[in-house]
C-alpha cells in the first residue's frame, strides 16, 4: 500500500474564498495536515456563500465551503490581535508550508510578512496567491472571478457576436489559480528537500488565467491574427460546436479529415459526396446550409445513443451533461468518481473524489470542518495552550 | 538550468494540446523534458498552426507559433515507435528518466509494452502520468476527446451561456488546460513523495473528471437540492451590477459585490442615491434599470479610462482584453509575463510562461526555443545514451530518427491559405502592423525584423 503523497507535511492555511482553498484542498487530498485558520465567529466568507440546502443560509452547510475545505482542520484565530498572531507564528515554526491569498498589503500590516515568517522558519515555503501578483502597477487593484476573466483573453473569444462577452460558468479563474499554486508550492517543497532552504512563491490569478489562451498570443505575434466571438463557428473547421438533439445537446465534431464518418452516423452515406461534405471551405462559408443536412437526424435521436455511435466511428462527440446527469454516467460510476461523505450538520452528500487518481484509486475524502472544530486540539495538543488560557482567549475574542 | 525541478528528467510522449501543456509547465519549472515525435508522425495539429507571417516557405513545421507556444523549454527527438529499434531506445530512455508522460488512448501504451507494469521493470521507481479525456479504466476509456468534449462531459458546458439560453463552448480549449494543469500538479506531488520514499507512481488523470473538480459546488448543490446549474450569463447569484458593459471602444466588466461598492459606484458615476437600489434585492429586482444607468456612463468612456476611474474608486472592474491587449498591457509588461525567445527559424518572438509563478529562491532563466524536428537527436541518443556514430547513421538511414517529416498532411499546406476566407467570414481580424506594435512596446526588434 503506497504512502500518501504528502505524508508528514504540515500546512498553515491562511486562505479564504476559492483560489487559496482549492490549493489547500488538493494539499489535504494528497495527505498533508492542513490547519485552516479562520476568523472567530464568522470564519471563511465562503461559509456565507452557499448554495444551501433548501436555500436557508447556515455557516456549516454552504456547498462552496463544504466542497473546497474537505480534509482540513479548522482553528479560529484573530490575526489582527497580537496573541492571535503569535499563536500563528508558533504554528508556522513547525510547519512546512504557509498558503495565503490576502491582497499584498495585508500580511505585512499584520506583522506576518514573508521576511518575518522566514525568520521564524527558514525552511518554510510561503505561497501567496493574489489577483495581480505581489508587484506591478495593478497589484493593489480589486478583482473578482468576473473581472479577471474579462482581462485574461478568454472572454474576448466567448459569447455571441452581437452581445456582451461571456464568462465561463462557475469560478474558473479562481480554480485555475488554485491548481497552479499547488504545482508551484510542491515544486518549491521538492527543492527544499534537496537544498534545505524555503522560499516564497508569488502566484497571480490574472497570470494563471492568462496562460489559458489557446495560442492566441502566438497567432497574434506570428501572424497578426485576432480571434472574434462567433457562436458555434471556429476558424479551424466546421462543424465543431454544440448541436441540439432529441433530449438535449451534444458536441458535434467529426475531427479533422473524418467528415465521411459523419455521413455514416446520420445514416446517409451518400452525403459524403455532397459538395458541402467534400469541400471544407464551402462548409465554413455556408455553415447553416451544412447544419440543415444533419440536424434532422440529430433531433430524432438521443444524446447517449448518438455519442455511442459517433465514438464507435472515432469521432470526438460528447453529450453536454448537466451536473445532475453526471450521476447517471456509466463511466463515472465505473470509476467510483463520486464519494458520499457524512457531515454532522449538512448531512450525507455526494462529492467529486478528485482531479487525479494514483495507483488505481482515489484517496478517501474527509469532510470539511466545523468552524473552530480543531482549535482546542491544535492549540492544546500541539502548542501546549492550557484549557484556562484557551477560555480566556475565547472570552477576549482572540480565538 | 535553475528552477525548482532542476535535475528532473521527463520523457514526454504526449501530443496535441493537453499533454504538452502539462509537460510545458514542468519544463518551465526547470525539468529537462525530452519530447518524442516521429518523422512518420510529427506532433499535429500544433506543427501546422500559425506559421510565422502565415508563409509556407522552408520547413514550415519548424515555424509554427502554436507548436512553439506549447513546446518552448523542451528538447526534441524523433523515434519511430512502430519499429522495434525505436521502442528499444524509448526503453533505454525510460531507464534514465524520472517521469514518463503520455496522453494516448489506453490501448496504445499497452500495445507498445510501455504500460506501467512494463515501465516498472525497466525503472522500479518511475512515475507514469497518463492524461486522457475519460480515464484509463471504464466503458468509455477509449472515447476520443478534444477540449470541448472534456468540458461537456465534465458538466461545465451545461453551465456556460447567457441566462435562459443554450449552452456554449469555451473560447480557449479550456478542457485541455485543466487536464494538463492537473497532470503537472500530480507529477510534482509524485516527485516529492518519491524523493522521500523512493516510491514511483502511476497517475491517471481524466480531463472530464478534472473539469468536474472545478465545479464542485454545483455538484453539491445538486446533491443537496436536486438543483441543476443552468447558464447564468455573467451573473453571480443576485449581486448587481455584475456583468460586462459597453464602452466607447469595447467592454468593461464590473462586479459590485456589496452595498458599499454600490454606493462608491454611484458616487463615481455621479448618480444620486436611489433608495430602490440601495440593497442587493432592490438592485436585482430593478436590474435592467441598474444596467442602463451604469452603461450610460461606461458608454462615454474607453474601457481603459473606465478601468482607471473605477479602480481608483476601489470598485472591482476589468476591461475585456484580447490577445493584443494583454501583450501590450503595462502591468503584464512590468511583470514580464511575456519574454522574447530567439528561435533560429522565426527570429525573436514573445512568449509567455505556462508556469508564471515567481519563486524567490530561483533565478528567472530565459526561456529556450521549442525544438525543431529531431533537433536533439544527437544530444540525447549519442551523448546521453551512448549510441555510436555508426549506429546513429543506421537509424537515420532506416528513418527511425530524422529531422524532417516523411510527408505532410494536406492541411499543413492548405490551411494557411484560408486566412482571407476567415477574415471575410468575420472569424478573425487581421492586424498588419503586429510586428511593429510589439517591437515598439517591448523596445526591441521582434519577428521577421530580428532575423
Amino acid at each position: 500500500m503506497a504512502d500518501p503523497l504528502l505524508s508528514g507535511v504540515t500546512v498553515v492555511d491562511l486562505t479564504h474564498h476559492v483560489a487559496g482553498p482549492y490549493c489547500t484542498k488538493l494539499l489535504a487530498l494528497s495527505g498533508a495536515d492542513v490547519i485552516k485558520i479562520e476568523r472567530p465567529r464568522t470564519g471563511d466568507p465562503s461559509r456565507q456563500a452557499g448554495p444551501f440546502p433548501g436555500d436557508i443560509s447556515h455557516p456549516e452547510k454552504s456547498a462552496l465551503f463544504l466542497y473546497l475545505n474537505t480534509g482540513k482542520h479548522s482553528v479560529t484565530l484573530d490575526l489582527k490581535r497580537d496573541e492571535g498572531r503569535s499563536l500563528v507564528e508558533r504554528l508556522v515554526r513547525d510547519a512546512d508550508i504557509v498558503v495565503e491569498n490576502f491582497s499584498p498589503r495585508v500580511l505585512p500590516s499584520l506583522g506576518l510578512s514573508y521576511a518575518s515568517l522566514r525568520r521564524i522558519n527558514p525552511r518554510l515555503v510561503v505561497t501567496s496567491i493574489s489577483n495581480f501578483g505581489q508587484t506591478g502597477p495593478c497589484c493593489d487593484y480589486r478583482a473578482t472571478n468576473l473581472t479577471l476573466s474579462a482581462m485574461s483573453v478568454g472572454m474576448s473569444q466567448q459569447g455571441a457576436e452581437d452581445r456582451e462577452p461571456l464568462k465561463l460558468g462557475g469560478r474558473q479563474v479562481e480554480y485555475m489559480g488554485g491548481v497552479m499554486a499547488l504545482t508551484a508550492t510542491i515544486g518549491a517543497l521538492f527543492r527544499r528537500d534537496i537544498d534545505g532552504v524555503g522560499q516564497r512563491v508569488d502566484i497571480s490569478l490574472f497570470e494563471a488565467a492568462a496562460t489559458n489562451d489557446e495560442g492566441s498570443y502566438v497567432t497574434y505575434g506570428y501572424q497578426g491574427v485576432l480571434r472574434t466571438q462567433k457562436p458555434n463557428r471556429h476558424a479551424w473547421g466546421h462543424p465543431a460546436g454544440i448541436y441540439p438533439c432529441r433530449d438535449g445537446h451534444l458536441i458535434v465534431m467529426p475531427g479533422y479529415g473524418n467528415i465521411e464518418s459523419l455521413a455514416l452516423l446520420v445514416e446517409q452515406p451518400e452525403l459524403a459526396e455532397h459538395p458541402l461534405f467534400k469541400d471544407r471551405y464551402a462548409r465554413q462559408q455556408r455553415p447553416q446550409e451544412f447544419d440543415a443536412l444533419v440536424l434532422p437526424w440529430l433531433k430524432a435521436h438521443d444524446k447517449h445513443d448518438i455519442v455511442r455511435r459517433a465514438q464507435e466511428l472515432r469521432m470526438p462527440f460528447s453529450p453536454v451533461l448537466t451536473v445532475g446527469e453526471l450521476f447517471d454516467d456509466a463511466q463515472l460510476a465505473s470509476r467510483q468518481f463520486f464519494q458520499a461523505i457524512e457531515h454532522p450538520e449538512a448531512g450525507d452528500l455526494a462529492y467529486p473524489s478528485g482531479p487525479f487518481r494514483l495507483d488505481k484509486s482515489f484517496p478517501p475524502l474527509r469532510r470539511a470542518p466545523l468552524l473552530g472544530e480543531h482549535t482546542e486540539e491544535v492549540l492544546g495538543d500541539r502548542l501546549g495552550v492550557t484549557k484556562r488560557e484557551l477560555a480566556r482567549l475565547r472570552k477576549q475574542g482572540i480565538v | 538550468m535553475a528552477g525548482v525541478l532542476a535535475g528532473v528528467r521527463i520523457l514526454d510522449l504526449t501530443r496535441a494540446y493537453a499533454g504538452p501543456i502539462g509537460t510545458r509547465m514542468l519544463a518551465d519549472m526547470g525539468a529537462e523534458v525530452i519530447k518524442v515525435e516521429a518523422v512518420q508522425m510529427i506532433d499535429m495539429p500544433s506543427r501546422r498552426l500559425a506559421y510565422a507571417e502565415n508563409a509556407l516557405d522552408d520547413e514550415p513545421w519548424n515555424r509554427s507559433g502554436v507548436f512553439h507556444w506549447l513546446n518552448n523549454n523542451k528538447r526534441g527527438i524523433t523515434l519511430n515507435l512502430s519499429d522495434a529499434k525505436g521502442i528499444e531506445l524509448v526503453r533505454e530512455l525510460v531507464k534514465i528518466s524520472d517521469v514518463v508522460a503520455e496522453n494516448h488512448s489506453p490501448r496504445v501504451m499497452k500495445n507498445l509494452d510501455l504500460d506501467y507494469d512494463s515501465l516498472r521493470q525497466l525503472n522500479p521507481s518511475v512515475i507514469l502520468v497518463s492524461m486522457s479525456g475519460f480515464g484509463q479504466t471504464g466503458p468509455h476509456r477509449d472515447f476520443v476527446a478534444y477540449a470541448s468534449v472534456m468540458e461537456a462531459a465534465g458538466g461545465l458546458t451545461a453551465m456556460n451561456g447567457y441566462t435562459g439560453d443554450t449552452p456554449r463552448n469555451s473560447g480557449t480549449a479550456y478542457g485541455d488546460w485543466v487536464l494538463g494543469a492537473h497532470g503537472a500538479a500530480s507529477v510534482v506531488l509524485a516527485l516529492f513523495r518519491r524523493q522521500r520514499t523512493g516510491q514511483g507512481a502511476y497517475i491517471d488523470v481524466a480531463g472530464r473528471e478534472a473539469v468536474t473538480s472545478h465545479i464542485g459546488e454545483a455538484v453539491l448543490d445538486f446533491s443537496m437540492n436536486r438543483r441543476v446549474a443552468k447558464p447564468a450569463g455573467n451573473s453571480d447569484g443576485t449581486t448587481t451590477p455584475h456583468d460586462c458593459f459597453r464602452c466607447k471602444d469595447g467592454w468593461i466588466a464590473i462586479a459590485v459585490t456589496n452595498d458599499c461598492d454600490w454606493q462608491r459606484l454611484c458616487d463615481t458615476i455621479s448618480q444620486p442615491a436611489n433608495p430602490r437600489f440601495a440593497t442587493e434585492t432592490g438592485r436585482w429586482q430593478h436590474r435592467d434599470e441598474v444596467r442602463r444607468l451604469v452603461e450610460t456612463w461606461t458608454f462615454q468612456r474607453t474601457a481603459h479610462d473606465a478601468f482607471g476611474v473605477l479602480q481608483r474608486a476601489g470598485i472591482p472592474a476589468g476591461p475585456v482584453l484580447d490577445a493584443r491587449d494583454v501583450m501590450l498591457d503595462p502591468h503584464m509588461t512590468e511583470r514580464r509575463f511575456f519574454e522574447p525567445i530567439n528561435h533560429p527559424a522565426v527570429g525573436r518572438r514573445l512568449h509567455n510562461r505556462h508556469m508564471p509563478a515567481r519563486f524567490s529562491g530561483q533565478a528567472t532563466e530565459p526561456m529556450r526555443p521549442a525544438p525543431r524536428v529531431g533537433e536533439h537527436n544527437a544530444d540525447i541518443l549519442h551523448f546521453l545514451l551512448g549510441l555510436d556514430a555508426r549506429g546513429f547513421a543506421r537509424l537515420e538511414k532506416e528513418r527511425i530518427i530524422g529531422n524532417a517529416p516523411d510527408k505532410l498532411p494536406r492541411s499543413a499546406t492548405e490551411l494557411p491559405l484560408n486566412q482571407p476566407l476567415w477574415e471575410r467570414e468575420g472569424l478573425i481580424r487581421l492586424d498588419h502592423d503586429y510586428n511593429e506594435r510589439l517591437s515598439k512596446a517591448y523596445g526591441e526588434r521582434l519577428g521577421a525584423m530580428s532575423k
